[in-house]
């Protein structure tokens, strides 16, 4: 028997996040899944779901619901888990809370590979495009840091202008290509999920489920560096594999997101700073925490996206940066350094 | 002297033209309390870096146990050596539990480790250091000294056969100086061979099986306390008038500032 409880003062918040959580996250969904131009009932939603088990007869607003809301809510829970995730493991590596992944330029990286891919082929090879060039922008950003400094604020710098570089070139590209075949620039910067269908979410799922994996295994890892490089070493932590690891890990989970959705904001910001203080710093909590609060933040704002301006779609990056901002500075200000 | 645990053959190490630690040999016998004196920037810290794998020696050879250290795995290495040193995330926001069994992350997923032992391990190594008390407590709450007793209980817990402790009596009020020289001499008795960086000389006169003294890079003088710490020894690497009397209590020698 362990006595593993009797020592965590978080035991017990953490027991009431994942309930609230959990209730938060089927409420988002259902909610998804009932509102929107077409308004479909509660019992509605539910006859769909019995349909497919032979239980009940499709109802008439079936395509509604199980054709277009159910696959966007879907990808948009996935994205949002996958931006949670890559936040909460990127801030762990990097030790600095400001560690966001589209800050970092792995958004911008991937928006360039994704509007690539998109005009080539379609949806499919633009969340392709966008793992590539994910990748790709995260070895560039781990040679730029190893060249520059071990210092995580220096990776930390460096990211930051290496994305403001690459979201520059992420309007060339897209002006660039023919403009027909391309989501807009507001996609790539702003995000949507209105391109999500069940055979995108089947691809994104495939690629973050794979990079969700890779980012689990280093979840002791990570506890032990946030405790310092050297520490972590000592203890036999080969942290020069792990941080190549999640980066790359990294640029391949949210290059699959901006594929599908374009570049969220500050999803990877808020939703780990705030599962922080409610699970506590061990990565075993955090992660799946961050991932459940990304999964509710994206869906909720994907939902607040197409409703509160009908029939005007807003960019869901818009909603996640107009109230994140504020709930991040509010909490900032709240919190007590100990 | 029994095949030596730790032998270090003429090493150096340099940070540009300066040669922090210059042309070290040293050989120690396992279960042994080895300290490493001298004045500041003759290279014991450095030294003490090289034998944790930590910094690769341009010249010469680190070896633990036979292994030459800068080519080991780390998760190899943890097995062979653990390392205390002052934390360089005085602000980890982890409970002082959680920081202790870090220690056990080297036996992850050993078929002979089960979760009892790792948990009677941290239990042990909280109970020594006398810090399961706080064990609730966020480590970034910590006073210095506390913070010292923490990681001296991780140490503990590693459970490996070579501990490795930069100045860990630093900070600490004289009793729990002496608490954690009683836990060195513990570890040692225990067969753990013990190498500590200790700026104190009379803890080193007390504790220490052998006083490495070192000045500029180099080992100026091997031997029990009583053969290294000698007044012209001293007097001549520290430039400082010292004298070297019986200690009235203790049965080893007592370094005063004359």
């Amino acid at each position: 028997m362990t006595t593993d409880h009797l020592y965590d003062p978080f035991a017990v918040k953490r027991r009431w996040y994942w309930v609230t959580a959990g209730a938060a996250l089927v409420a988002t969904l259902l909610a998804s899944l009932a509102i929107g131009a077409v308004d479909v009932s509660i019992g509605g939603v539910v006859d769909s779901f019995l349909s497919r088990i032979g239980i009940r007869t499709e109802p008439a607003t079936d395509p509604i619901v199980w054709e277009i809301r159910f696959p966007r809510a879907m990808t948009a829970l996935v994205v949002g888990a996958a931006l949670g995730l890559v936040g909460a493991v990127l801030q762990g590596l990097l030790r600095n809370d400001l560690a966001d992944p589209h800050l970092l330029g792995l958004g911008p990286g991937a928006a360039i590979g994704a509007a690539i891919g998109t005009a080539t082929a379609g949806i499919q090879a633009g969340i392709a495009g966008g793992v590539f060039a994910g990748v790709a922008a995260s070895f560039l950003l781990r040679r730029l840091a190893r060249r520059i400094s071990v210092d995580p604020t220096r990776i930390i710098l460096s990211g930051v202008a290496l994305g403001l570089v690459l979201n520059a070139w992420v309007g060339f590209v897209v002006f660039g290509l023919d403009r027909s075949s391309v989501p807009p620039l507001e996609f790539w910067l702003l995000g949507s999920l209105s391109g999500s269908s069940w055979r995108s979410f089947g691809t994104v799922a495939v690629f973050l489920s794979l990079a969700a994996a890779g980012l689990f295994l280093a979840t002791r890892s990570l506890d032990l560096m946030a405790f310092g490089d050297s520490e972590a070493r000592h203890l036999g932590v080969d942290t020069d594999m792990v941080t190549t690891m999640v980066m790359i890990a990294s640029g391949a989970a949210v290059g699959a997101t901006v594929g599908a959705a374009g570049v969220i904001a500050f999803v990877g910001l808020l939703v780990p700073f705030i599962a922080r203080s409610l699970v506590g710093h061990e990565h075993k909590h955090l992660l799946p925490a961050s991932m459940i609060g990304g999964a509710i933040f994206v869906a909720a704002s994907d939902l607040a996206a197409r409703t509160l301006i009908e029939p005007v779609e807003l960019p869901v990056g818009l909603i996640t940066a107009a109230v994140g901002g504020p709930v991040f500075l509010w909490l900032l200000g709240r919190r007590r350094d100990v | 002297m029994s095949d030596p645990i730790i032998r270090v053959d003429s090493a150096s190490f340099s940070v540009g033209s300066a040669t922090l630690v210059d042309s070290v040999s040293l050989e120690v016998a396992a279960g042994s309390v080895v300290a490493i004196c001298g004045p500041n920037g003759a290279g014991k810290s450095t030294l003490l870096r090289m034998l944790a794998g930590d910094l690769v020696a341009d010249e010469g050879e680190v070896l633990i146990d036979g292994a030459p250290v800068g080519s080991t795995a780390p998760s190899d290495l943890s097995r062979m050596r653990s390392v205390f040193q002052q934390s360089s995330r005085p602000d980890a926001p982890f409970t002082v539990r959680a920081v202790v069994a870090m220690g056990r992350y080297p036996y992850r997923g050993d078929a002979g480790v089960s979760g009892q032992d790792d948990a009677r391990a941290i239990h042990d190594a909280m109970e020594r250091t006398d810090v399961a008390q706080f064990a609730g407590r966020s480590f970034a709450t910590l006073s210095g000294g506390e913070r010292t007793r923490v990681l001296m209980a991780q140490v503990i817990a590693q459970a490996a056969p070579v501990a490795l402790l930069d100045e860990p009596t630093t900070a600490l009020d004289v009793a729990h100086q002496e608490a954690v020289l009683e836990q060195i001499s513990d570890l040692a008795s225990a067969g753990t061979t013990v190498i500590a960086v200790l700026h104190d000389l009379n803890a080193a006169a007390f504790y220490a099986d052998v006083v490495v003294l070192m000045a500029e890079g180099r080992v100026v003088a091997t031997g029990t306390p009583a053969e290294v710490l000698n007044e012209d020894l001293l007097v001549d690497i520290y430039r400082q008038p010292i004298t070297v009397i019986e200690h009235p209590t203790r049965q080893c020698p007592l370094v005063v500032v004359a």
